[in-house]
């Protein structure tokens, strides 16, 4: 029987973390230091999950979110991007600090590990694009449904939401053309990312102020 | 927690103005402004949170063991109120109507309290401006700009548009803004960290040894300013824009993080390093400049 490769450990990830572990997947993991850091990465971020306790969004921020990553399909499949939703599932909800700490933690990791896995600049880019691609959408369908919501009473405040909202598209926009030209620059993934987590924080909080206007 | 809950065994002050039965009773609804004075006692290390979507913030600190707080709130459709539970003292403002202009949604706030307090700030638009107050400090901004002079403990800044300038400030430094500048001159803190997407930020300041200045933005000016006698590890990378330093750096003892072929990047150590400077742009110029 052939040794398993990478992308068949990746199917296993889920019952893995769940404390299932087939013998080939064993071995596998025991040879492939890829996968160990993979497993060390995800342990680490459902740990870090655990304290996060007292970051609660509003619910239809995380609801918002849910819905969009539903839609996206992503629940249902394959490959290692199965195991993404069920972060939420395995989760309790307050712990995993809402949708916006989904987005953020799904970026984190599929930045990371999609660079780990690529060793050549086509397939830096590949990797990287199919990595942010989900969570482009969801920010993207995210955005929608807050900047729609927006009609506090505070005019000044709005206004100023869609402008920083604009500044933190252009930023995205600038960071993923720097990566498609270079994408082994870690720099400017690193500025994606972060560029990604602000647009996060500007929606939830956009979302705080619309559901608690002040 | 409902803040309008009564408590029993705590010591409760409250006054709430509803302007709605006012109207009511008054039968003709006239906008007009409003002035609000109270004062709380406190014990030692109280908390003030403050509510306020628009206006001028201020809070100073004095040597009285209380919190006196003035408002001037220039219409009826703002729901004003303040009161105390235990040590902690809440005032909130809030609109009472959505159909208001920013004018009508303005509440301006003098607030004075007890050197230690510990202060949580929700200003959305207008200014805050806080002076000598030594407790820790979260302030949340929208586009209000935030000043905080001769301030101390954990202080953290989060504003959207909002600039933000520190001044002789001590203790620890947390800032995030989207398109503010940031402006720290005189500082004493041993811990920064820093960043602002869209914005220009100045360091004028001690580095203390062991300190850590972190300060990060994709676009604009980075300028830090340094004496020769200031010991410190410096890293700084900006991947599009200049790295210009004026500081006599001995190569780094170790390779740092964003040593790249993609970025312009300065690493080095002035005396013995003793302080940890890291300075990160995306497109912007970072300037290592020797204080005047």
């Amino acid at each position: 029987m052939p040794a398993m490769q990478c992308s068949d450990f990746q199917d296993h990830l889920e019952p893995w973390m769940e404390g299932q572990c087939p013998p080939e997947a064993e071995a596998h993991f025991r040879t492939c230091g890829n996968c160990r850091g993979l497993l060390a990465d995800l342990e680490e971020i459902r740990l870090t999950g655990r304290t996060l306790g007292e970051v609660e969004p509003p619910p239809r921020v995380w609801s918002a979110i849910r819905e969009q990553i539903e839609e996206e399909g992503l629940v249902g499949a394959r490959g290692w991007r199965n195991w993404l939703p069920s972060i939420g599932m395995v989760w309790p909800r307050p712990a995993v600090a809402g949708a916006t700490l989904v987005v953020l933690i799904a970026g984190a990791f599929l930045l990371g590990i999609e660079a780990r896995n690529y060793n050549n600049a086509q397939r830096w880019t590949q990797g990287t694009e199919a990595a942010t691609r989900p969570i482009q959408t969801n920010l993207g369908n995210f955005e929608l449904h807050e900047v729609s919501a927006l009609h506090g009473p505070n005019q000044v405040v709005n206004a100023s939401f869609q402008k920083n909202l604009q500044i933190v598209d252009k930023y995205i926009a600038m960071c993923e053309k720097s990566v498609r030209e270079e994408p082994e620059n870690e720099l400017a993934r690193d500025y994606l990312y972060g560029a990604y987590q602000q647009k996060a924080d500007l929606l939830a909080e956009m979302s705080e102020r619309g559901e608690n206007p002040q | 927690m409902n803040l309008f809950q009564p408590v029993l065994g705590s010591r409760i002050v409250k006054t709430t103005t509803v302007f709605g039965a006012m109207l009511l009773c008054a039968g003709n609804s006239v906008a007009s402004p409003r002035h609000v004075e109270r004062r709380f006692k406190v014990d030692a290390h109280p908390i003030v949170t403050i509510h306020n979507p628009n206006g001028v913030l201020t809070v100073k600190a004095w040597s009285r063991p209380e919190v006196k707080l003035v408002a001037d709130i220039q219409s009826d459709k703002v729901d004003f109120d303040a009161e105390q539970s235990g040590n902690r003292v809440e005032v909130n403002a809030r609109a009472v109507s959505s159909s208001i202009s920013p004018e009508e949604l303005r509440a301006d706030l003098e607030i004075f309290v007890p050197e230690d307090t510990e202060l949580q700030i929700h200003n959305d638009s207008g200014s805050v401006d806080v002076a000598d107050v030594m407790g820790d400090m979260a302030v949340d901004t929208i586009a209000a700009g935030v000043a905080l002079e001769d301030a101390a403990g954990y202080l953290t800044i989060k504003t959207v548009a909002g600039s933000i300038q520190c001044v002789r400030c001590a203790g620890r430094l947390e800032i995030t803004s989207v398109s503010g500048n940031v402006k720290l001159l005189e500082m004493r803190s041993y811990n920064v960290r820093a960043q602002t997407w869209a914005g220009d930020m100045f360091f004028d300041g001690e580095f203390l040894p062991n300190g850590t200045y972190r300060l990060k933005n994709y676009s604009g000016l980075i300028e830090v300013r340094f004496s020769p006698a200031d010991s410190f590890d410096l890293s700084a990378t900006s991947v599009r824009g200049k790295v210009d330093s004026q500081a006599n750096l001995a190569p780094p003892a170790h390779s740092r993080g964003y040593e790249s072929k993609f970025s312009h990047s300065l690493f080095g150590v002035l005396n013995q390093g003793k302080a940890k400077v890291e300075l990160v742009s995306f497109d912007g110029t970072i300037n290592i400049h020797k204080r005047d």
